[in-house]
């Protein structure tokens, strides 16, 4: 025997980083910083604007953010590096550990060294133990082959040996969802619409065409201590949906989408009701661009003439969530604005204009107030990858049930015969350590010791060996 | 569509109606959250009595408070017309009532009653803290009427409770490593299994959580896919959750190997349940998205 201490040849370069990259510490490293990332994008507001992060937090606090980036986490070429380090990290521990670990062969075994074992000496001759023992170990579900080595009756067992295969697949799971966002990333697409009751729209990366026949959109009070509030408690948009394979007219509501032939999704997102004013002059009517359609905020300039007026929102039962809490409901809908001369309103206040009404807003122009418009926010989405996302979790969940829940077990039994009698010795290992199996193991050796022992034959109701006296050594 | 007169009209009976209804279901929420504290005294008294009537007076003031937790969110449930757990008090009800079904269920399977003082500890403040919430009845807002509320909240608040069981056995683990290795045990400690075997049952715990959170967030998904229009949309809580999962899938590749069973995977499960917390609290309450309801 050579006393000198010699170290090992050093291995390649690959070899190391395979190494590295199979060792189950290194994606519990990688999960850590995914995690950690994770919760950096959730702590921090997502694709805001840089103002954002100063207004929100302390100076050196948005500059941090603002030069690290982290305004954009989860799109982030690192955060993506993570999950690519991971699909690496698997697919070479796959090929190196969990394909390659195979359950331990049958041959004699030192039954002693095995951390789970146990013996007993019967009374029963060798035979009649051997085949008391087979017949415990098949009802309590293994499968077991026998062989004579030496003059000792040997079985070599197994239980849930297919549940090896759940690392497997648990793995084979999250590729495929991998690969079911990437496929959505790449040749999926998504946009919205906003579309006016009675208008039309073309639907962008297809031929469709959707037209937004009605809106409904019911509402319910909310009592708060601040006073009533309304909230939206349905909106639902009856649309038609045209094109060279389409021709429908479904109803779309909020947790209730449209699919299209060609599998796109179309979804209730928003919705709201733009003020609709006619305008005269002197009496004539004028058409202006924009006045049948307003939203919050337009701006619209009276022709021939340094007017204009700024429309704010609407206000009344047609959309009475715009109402303010503690603020009463008006009975009627009526139009908020303000009408400018050079720029500078002509009101201190700004106007209220029930719908049916009509207000002089200077140089012979007039406003009549007409019913709102209502229009629907929806938006679509086409994602080619979906169904692989979902195969890959049912997978990834059907792994994770096999591979937490199942344990899969090889025994050993040797059966001699002990001159008087015979001797019976059994060892368990797992493919997770022992002290997973230890509870199960002293149950199952009870079950085997009280097979094995003569009572058994003599007493009608034999009791149970209390778990003190299994000898089972972990 | 009514007027405004209509509305208010309505709106003065509905609160009178509905203040009387939250009375009843809040006596029943009280009766649990006292009982809940005399389970967690007799579990005490567990540590230190191991005899089986006490026991069984834990057992049935467990069962006891879980028939009144019961009774109470299906009173909300009748009174509201909607599942109880649309509101951080509801859900908080819904944890808490899972973490002691699960920690009945746990015990006869593992007999890990010697937790209970824990379990009950954290769960009957979560539950008291709840009260401060509740906002009475409300109707649903749209984006959660849906029959997705039905399954995907109460498995993902099942996956909470599951891994605030696992959390407790965590904390015994490193209290009963401590006197391991110190060679002297504190009284209280000394019928809890060897630490190797809490290490199993916290694996176990861990395992079932773990499974449960999955098919939560991946019935969150089917359900986003249906009210947003896509399956992920990067949102606070999406977010925060799959940061537990990402720390709790950690914790299960770490006990694939002996060396770093135990301690690393018990500090490694308290991470996970600090992370649970921040999912549940930090981002329903601090973060605005399109998850925060209070
Ligand atoms: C998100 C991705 C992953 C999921 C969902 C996943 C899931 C699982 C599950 C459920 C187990 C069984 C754990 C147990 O028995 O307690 C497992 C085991 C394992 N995983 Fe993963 N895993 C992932 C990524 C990885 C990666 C990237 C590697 C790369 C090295 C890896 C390597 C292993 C190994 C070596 C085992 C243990 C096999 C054994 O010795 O029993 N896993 N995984």
């Amino acid at each position: 025997m050579s006393t000198a201490v010699r170290g090992r040849p050093p291995k390649p370069i690959v070899e190391e980083i395979l190494d590295v990259l199979s060792n189950v510490l290194f994606p519990v490293g990688v999960f850590c910083v995914w995690a950690a990332a994770t919760t950096v994008g959730t702590l921090i507001d997502q694709n805001q604007t840089p103002d954002h992060y100063y207004a929100e937090y302390p100076a050196p606090v948005a500059n941090l953010v603002v030069r690290l980036h982290l305004d954009g986490v989860f799109h982030s070429v690192p955060y993506i590096a993570l999950v690519v380090l991971l699909l690496v990290s698997m697919t070479v521990c796959t090929f190196r550990r969990v394909i390659p670990k195979r359950f331990p062969p049958d041959r004699a075994v030192p039954i002693d060294h095995f951390a789970l074992h146990a013996s007993v000496s019967t009374p029963k001759s060798q035979d009649e133990a051997a085949r008391a023992s087979d017949l415990y170990l098949r009802k309590r579900g293994f499968i077991i082959r026998t062989q004579e080595i030496d003059g000792a009756h040997w079985t070599f067992a197994h239980s849930r040996k297919w549940a090896r295969y759940g690392v497997l697949i648990a793995h084979l799971g999250f590729v495929i969802l991998c690969l079911g966002v990437f496929l959505g990333w790449r040749y999926g697409y998504r946009g919205a619409l906003q579309v006016f009751e009675g208008q039309t729209v073309a639907i962008e990366h297809t031929p469709l065409q959707l037209t937004l026949d009605k809106f409904t959109a019911e509402f319910e009070p909310i009592r708060t201590p601040t006073g009533v509030f309304y909230q939206a408690s349905k909106f639902e948009s009856d649309v038609t949906v045209a094109g060279p394979d389409d021709h429908a007219a479904p109803n779309i509501l909020v947790n209730h989408p449209y699919q299209t032939s060609a599998g796109v999704y179309i979804y209730q997102a928003s919705y709201g009701f733009a003020g609709r004013m006619a305008v005269t002059r002197n009496g004539k009517p004028v058409a202006l661009d924009g006045a049948q359609r307003l939203m919050p905020l337009d701006e619209l300039l009276f022709p021939g003439t340094s007017r204009g007026f700024q429309y704010m929102t609407m206000a009344g039962p047609s959309d009475p969530s715009q109402v303010p809490p503690g603020v009463a409901l008006p009975a009627h809908d009526e139009y908020v604005f303000w009408a400018f001369h050079d720029n500078i309103p002509t009101t201190d206040k700004p106007i209220f204009l029930p719908v049916g009404k009509s207000v002089d807003v200077g140089d012979g122009y007039r406003l009549t107030a007409l019913s709102p418009i209502a229009w629907s926010g929806l938006t679509y989405r086409s994602d080619p990858g979906e169904s692989f996302v979902g195969a890959g979790v049912a997978i990834l969940i059907a792994g994770f049930v096999i591979s937490l829940f199942f344990l899969p077990v090889k025994l050993y039994a040797r059966i001699r015969d002990g001159a008087p009698g015979a001797r019976a010795d059994v060892a368990v290992t797992t493919t997770k350590g022992n002290a997973m199996y230890e509870d199960e193991f002293a149950d199952l050796v009870a079950g085997w010791r009280s097979a094995l022992s003569t009572e058994m034959s003599k007493q009608t109701a034999p009791a149970p060996p209390s778990a003190g006296t299994v000898n089972a050594h972990a | 569509m009514p007027d405004g007169g209509a509305y208010s009209q309505y709106n003065s009976n509905a609160a009178a109606a509905m203040s009387a209804h939250s009375l009843q279901y809040m006596e029943w929420y009280l009766a649990a959250v006292i009982i809940y504290v005399f389970a967690f005294a007799v579990f005490v008294g567990w540590l230190f009595f191991r005899n089986r009537a006490v026991l069984i007076g834990g057992v049935a003031l467990a069962s006891a408070g879980v028939i009144c937790q019961v009774a109470s969110l299906g009173l909300r449930w009748f009174y509201s017309g909607h599942v109880p757990w649309n509101d951080l008090y509801g859900s908080l009800s819904v944890v808490v009532l899972w973490t002691v079904v699960l920690f009945l269920i746990f015990g006869a399977r593992f007999s890990i009653w010697y937790a209970g003082p824990i379990v009950f500890a954290v769960a009957d403040a979560l539950l008291a803290y709840a009260s401060g919430w509740n906002k009475g009845l409300e109707p649903l807002v749209p984006s959660l009427k849906s029959y997705w509320i039905v399954y995907h909240v109460p498995i993902v608040l099942a996956a909470y409770a599951a891994f605030l069981i696992s959390f407790a056995t965590s904390v015994l683990y490193l209290y009963k490593r401590r006197a391991e290795l110190a060679g002297t045990t504190p009284r209280w400690l000394a019928d809890v299994p060897p630490s190797s075997k809490l290490d199993v049952v916290t694996y176990r715990v861990v395992a079932v959580g773990e499974i449960l959170l999955t098919i939560g967030i991946v019935l969150g998904a089917l359900w986003a896919h249906d009210a947003w229009g896509s399956y992920w949309q990067w949102d606070p809580k999406e977010t925060a959750a799959l940061a537990s999962w990402l720390v709790y899938a950690a914790y299960l590749h770490m006990h694939t190997r002996p060396s770093w069973q135990g301690f690393n995977s018990a500090v490694t499960s308290i991470v996970g349940f600090a992370s649970i917390l921040f999912c549940y609290f930090g981002v329903n309450i601090w973060i605005s998205g399109l998850h925060s309801y209070k």
